[in-house]
């Protein structure tokens, strides 16, 4: 959710129009494509703000049920406040593509007209599109491809060994040349998962992360870059429970800033989620600021990506150790901010310079590439054991080839009628 | 014959049709079976073996549901192995070399104790009243009244037999072939196809220089195929292995378009099929050897199959190659290897009852299906039978899964897969191998089996006993272990659930205190060591096997979709061209066969789920 002027909440199904009625303390039957100007209210009675109501009913409405079309204003704290409201009342989240699913199955739309609305949602830049366009003419699905055939000619080596062979000696040879094959492709799966930093730069933006232990300042710096409060500070550690977000653009570049929860070890049970939530944004970062200062050391034991080391509170001590970071600087007074954005741009743009011209740039695909190379790394821990459990390398070999399967989009499953239209944005 | 009217009648006596009649005379039910000759039923026309890798768990399962093979292969065994024992623990097939000739005196031994009336004659045509089968009519215009057929054909059906570039007309070696029921079939409605399939020579024992070759022996504990078998004393008869080279293989590569067999390069994904030494030779052309084995066809035989050289090449190339090899320089045959052709119904049309799909109370089962091998043919046979049975007494069929057992693997791969050579079973066909063990074979089955009625009461009791001692043995595992109670691995720092400890690498059940492995019962003791490796496998495996579970409940969701027999995929918008013909073609019984079905896409089952739901 973004900021915007007006915001538009639509409630569909057939229960939307009495929703409404609570919503607003009204009691009279609406008419199709009826507006009306309503107080929304909460479940004590008390106004919250004052929305544009329109009304359609069923069948003719996009989905083909009866719509509300709520439109109040765009303050997030206040549309929040209506939305679960209206859950309060009985509505739901819609899950991603369900209008337009909903749309089709009460026959609105054809399969193909849904399919373009999804492509239309998806593309959010002409960048993306003639990204998606390379990668859907060859790019990562070919590298995808190669990968998953390589891995087929592995398994077929292991199932020789299992099913043709009735002779106990196995063929060593057969048993190298496997190993060396997976490894290899461990390799490829390895260079897709370093794409990904800059395959979503183009369609989601770059993901900063600014990490660091406690009170080292995370928040206070990433204010100044933004130039608004934003995260609360104060100089009790762990005041940040929760990845702070904020988008910005520098140098022309679309930049989302995150501002992690401070990473110690926590028996806050919230702080501990909002920790956990910040190792995840680190795997997903395009280029990661570490923080430290004269007193509190940098985060260890994380490998991360694209990292500006940033000794932080240079007005109060400025030591030697400040030697080691890439840039010092001042929150307070100012001093290196403008040298930090500068630096920010060029360590995204070099991440965007990665050698490759195939990336993978969706959560998906990075998933189903991350499990594909956990697989592989567990089919040939036997083998290098030298315990001869093959079927259990065959196991993990299929598994992997199964997630390229699933990258590639050619699983059938029983959830593929969702995932036709869970690419949708939400509520279209 | 008294009567001329019976409930089912059997077309074939071999390994399918023989299980099929005898399961349906379990049932009660009046069985004719209808065999060209009635001395060899139950004949090992190839190798004298039973079992072997993947084809030993369908053996175990046969015995779980029920059927006879099992049983008859311990009583006729030469010796037995369990293979692929340092390979996995799920792949573990036990393997049994056989007296063919006392196999064959025991299936008609067990024909004569049994209700089954043997009948020499050869099928024809079958009566159809237009729905349905009422009968069959033999070459002698014999008329028989019935409510099911099962045809069990085998390869006799317009076969030919092809060395090099003669050819014999015949089922078998030396045996007649059948005609006209063929093209009976095919005026009803059926697509019929060719197959081939390769036999190796029999040697003359006594042109083989034995003091070249390297002793195979069985196990020295050899387990038996069946749960019922109580006396079991195997002799440990001696086979003998010795392997090809570079000069015969210089000589087959050098005749390769004399062979019929020879298929040439196929296409896919590697090696996964039994082939014949011609394409061995020709798909793994970097070995320059490979193994060949040499088996007794029963005991004390004159007569020696070799295992590993099956083919079709002129008898004179044949000789030449082998001649290259070490003991056989003055090899003789008493026959040629040779491959034969015959007619192959695509079982695309049958349901996985094994019934046709339009033709209601026909059933075929066996090689013309398009499978090779013993226990794929009495597999068929057993579940055919047991569903024909069934459904004369209007009782729910028998439908055996993929998760369930190999068994289930093969009849779904029959339905939905292009049959374009002689289907075997290999494990790799099974994408749950890990939990299709050789060793939980009643725990899959035995609900089933107890459930469609197909066991008696006695195996009944049996295999409840076994599913219980091991339900205790892993009920007792939760117990805790204490550091001095275990000396193996690394030492424990405080009690744990043995359960846990019994997951470390190198702790194996046996190596926990005896509590843990102590069952109350009286079982045989192979039974006991194998329930006891099974309860290892569970806990060692666990993780693998909760993963398939989850998989596996996934995909019965789609299984769980039935799609009707008359569905016009025609009208369905959206679908491909090829995905209409194939599945107007094959008509699945539901979402998951559609899935499964070669040349339907991922978008083809979007659009199928999608109209679904939409109507």
């Amino acid at each position: 959710m973004g900021q915007s002027s007006v915001a538009v909440i639509r409630i569909s199904g057939p229960n939307s129009f009495n929703i409404a009625k609570k919503l607003t303390g009204t009691k009279k039957n609406r008419a199709h494509h009826e507006v009306a100007l309503l107080l929304i209210k909460n479940n004590e009675g008390a106004s919250l703000d004052r929305g544009l109501f329109t009304f359609f009913v069923s069948p003719n409405s996009y989905t083909g049920e009866d719509i509300v079309e709520i439109s109040c204003h765009g303050n997030q704290l206040v549309v929040g406040i209506i939305i679960n409201r209206c859950i309060k009342l009985g509505a739901r989240i819609a899950e991603p593509g369900e209008y337009t699913k909903r749309a089709f199955l009460n026959n609105k739309v054809s399969l193909s007209q849904a399919e373009s609305v999804g492509a239309l949602i998806s593309s959010k830049s002409e960048e993306a599109i003639i990204q998606n366009l390379k990668n859907i003419e060859g790019g990562s699905s070919k590298t995808v491809v190669s990968i998953k055939n390589s891995l087929v000619k592995a398994l077929s080596n292991i199932e020789h060994e299992l099913d043709i062979s009735e002779y106990e000696l196995f063929d060593d040879g057969i048993v190298k040349e496997t190993v060396k094959l997976i490894e290899n492709n461990i390799l490829k799966c390895n260079n897709l998962l370093g794409s990904f930093a800059a395959g979503t730069a183009y369609s989601s933006g770059f993901r900063v992360v600014i990490v660091g232990r406690p009170n080292v300042g995370k928040s206070t710096l990433m204010n100044a870059l933004v130039g608004i409060n934003k995260s609360i500070t104060s100089s009790e550690p762990g005041t940040t429970r929760d990845v702070v977000t904020h988008e910005v653009t520098l140098g022309g570049l679309p930049v989302t800033l995150l501002d992690t929860a401070g990473i110690r070890e926590t028996k806050n049970e919230i702080e501990a989620e909002g920790v956990s939530r910040a190792t995840g944004e680190i795997d997903r970062a395009s280029a990661i600021m570490s923080l430290f200062c004269h007193n509190i050391e940098p985060i260890e034991n994380i490998e991360l990506t694209n990292q500006i080391s940033v000794f932080t509170k240079c007005d109060l001590k400025k030591d030697k150790r400040s030697f080691h970071a890439d840039i010092s600087v001042s929150a307070k007074t100012g001093s290196g901010i403008e040298e930090l954005k500068n630096l920010i741009i060029k360590t995204l743009a070099e991440s965007v310079l990665y050698s490759g011209d195939v990336f993978i740039n969706t959560e998906r695909q990075r998933q189903s590439i991350l499990n594909c190379r956990q697989a592989l790394l567990n089919s040939i821990e036997p083998l290098k054991n030298n315990e001869l459990l093959f079927e259990i390398t065959a196991h993990e070999l299929r598994a992997a080839i199964d997630y390229l399967s699933s990258f590639l989009g050619e699983t059938t499953t029983d959830e593929i009628l969702d995932s036709v239209f869970s690419n949708f944005c939400v509520g279209k | 014959m008294k009567h001329n009217s019976f409930d089912i009648v059997v077309v074939g006596g071999g390994h399918a049709g023989v299980e099929a009649a005898l399961i349906a005379d379990h049932y009660k039910l009046s069985v004719l079976l209808v065999t060209m000759d009635p001395k060899a039923v139950g004949r090992m026309s190839c190798n004298p073996a039973i079992g072997g890798l993947a084809k030993g768990q369908i053996v175990r399962e046969i015995d779980v549901l029920g059927g006879l093979m099992a049983s008859l292969a311990d009583k006729a065994g030469l010796q037995f192995k369990t293979l692929n024992k340092k390979k996995g623990r799920a792949v573990w097939s036990p393997r049994a070399q056989i007296d063919k000739r006392y196999y064959e005196k025991l299936v008609v031994k067990t024909l004569d104790a049994s209700n089954v009336v043997v009948l020499s004659g050869e099928v024809v045509s079958l009566l159809y009243n237009g729905t349905a089968i009422d009968g069959v009519s033999l070459r002698d215009e014999t008329k028989i009244k019935c409510k099911s057929v099962i045809v069990t054909a085998g390869t006799f059906l317009s076969g030919v037999i092809h060395i090099g570039e003669r050819k014999i007309y015949a089922g078998r070696m030396g045996e007649e072939r059948s005609e006209g029921l063929t093209e009976h079939l095919v005026s009803m409605g059926f697509s019929a196809g060719r197959l081939k399939t390769g036999t190796p020579p029999r040697l003359a024992k006594k042109t083989v220089d034995w003091n070249k070759m390297k002793l195979a022996l069985g196990d020295k504990d050899p387990t038996p195929f069946s749960y019922s078998t109580d006396i079991f004393n195997p002799p440990n008869e001696p086979c003998f292995t010795t392997n090809s080279n570079s000069l015969s293989h210089d000589i087959i590569q050098g005749n390769l378009e004399k062979s019929p067999m020879f298929s040439g390069e196929i296409d896919g994904i590697g090696p996964r099929y039994c082939p014949s030494i011609e394409d061995k030779i020709h798909r793994f052309p970097n070995r320059d050897s490979h193994v060949l084995f040499l088996e007794p066809e029963w005991k004390n035989s004159d007569q020696i199959y070799l295992n590993g050289f099956s083919t079709s090449l002129p008898e004179d190339v044949q000789l030449k190659s082998l001649r290259q090899v070490p003991g056989l320089k003055r090899v003789e045959f008493f026959r040629p290897g040779y491959a034969i052709e015959y007619d192959f119904f695509p079982p695309s049309q049958l349901k996985t009852t094994l019934e046709s799909k339009n033709v209601s109370g026909l059933f075929f089962a066996g090689q013309m299906n398009g499978t090779s091998g013993y226990e794929e043919a009495a597999a068929q046979g057993l579940i055919a039978g047991i569903n024909a049975s069934l459904k004369i007494k209007s009782r729910d069929p028998l439908v055996l899964t993929r998760d369930s057992s190999y068994i289930g693997v093969m009849i779904d791969d029959l339905i939905t897969k292009d049959t374009l050579e002689p289907y075997r079973m290999f494990t790799s066909r099974a994408e749950y191998r890990l939990l299709l063990r050789c060793s939980n074979t009643i725990d899959r089955l035995f609900e089933r089996a107890s459930h469609c009625g197909s066991i008696n009461e006695k195996s009944k009791e049996a295999f409840s006993v076994i599913i219980n001692e091991k339900k205790k043995l892993i009920g007792g595992l939760a117990r805790s272990v204490k550091p001095t109670e275990i000396s193996v691995g690394k030492p424990l720092r405080q009690p744990s659930p043995a359960k846990d400890v019994l997951k470390r690498n190198e702790v194996s059940i046996r190596d926990l205190p005896k509590k843990f492995t102590e069952v109350e019962g009286s079982l045989p003791t192979w039974i006991e060591e194998e329930a006891l490796y099974d309860v290892e496998s569970e806990v060692k495996y666990e993780g693998y096997i909760k993963r398939s579970l989850t998989e596996i409940r996934s995909i019965k969701k789609s299984n769980d979709v039935p799609l009707a027999n008359d569905l016009d995929y025609s009208l369905l918008q959206g679908l491909s061209s090829e995905a209409i013909e194939k599945l107007s073609k094959i008509r699945p019984e539901n979402m998951g066969q559609a899935m499964r079905i070669s040349g339907v896409k991922a978008s083809d089952i979007s659009v199928l789920m999608v109209n679904l739901k939409r109507s």
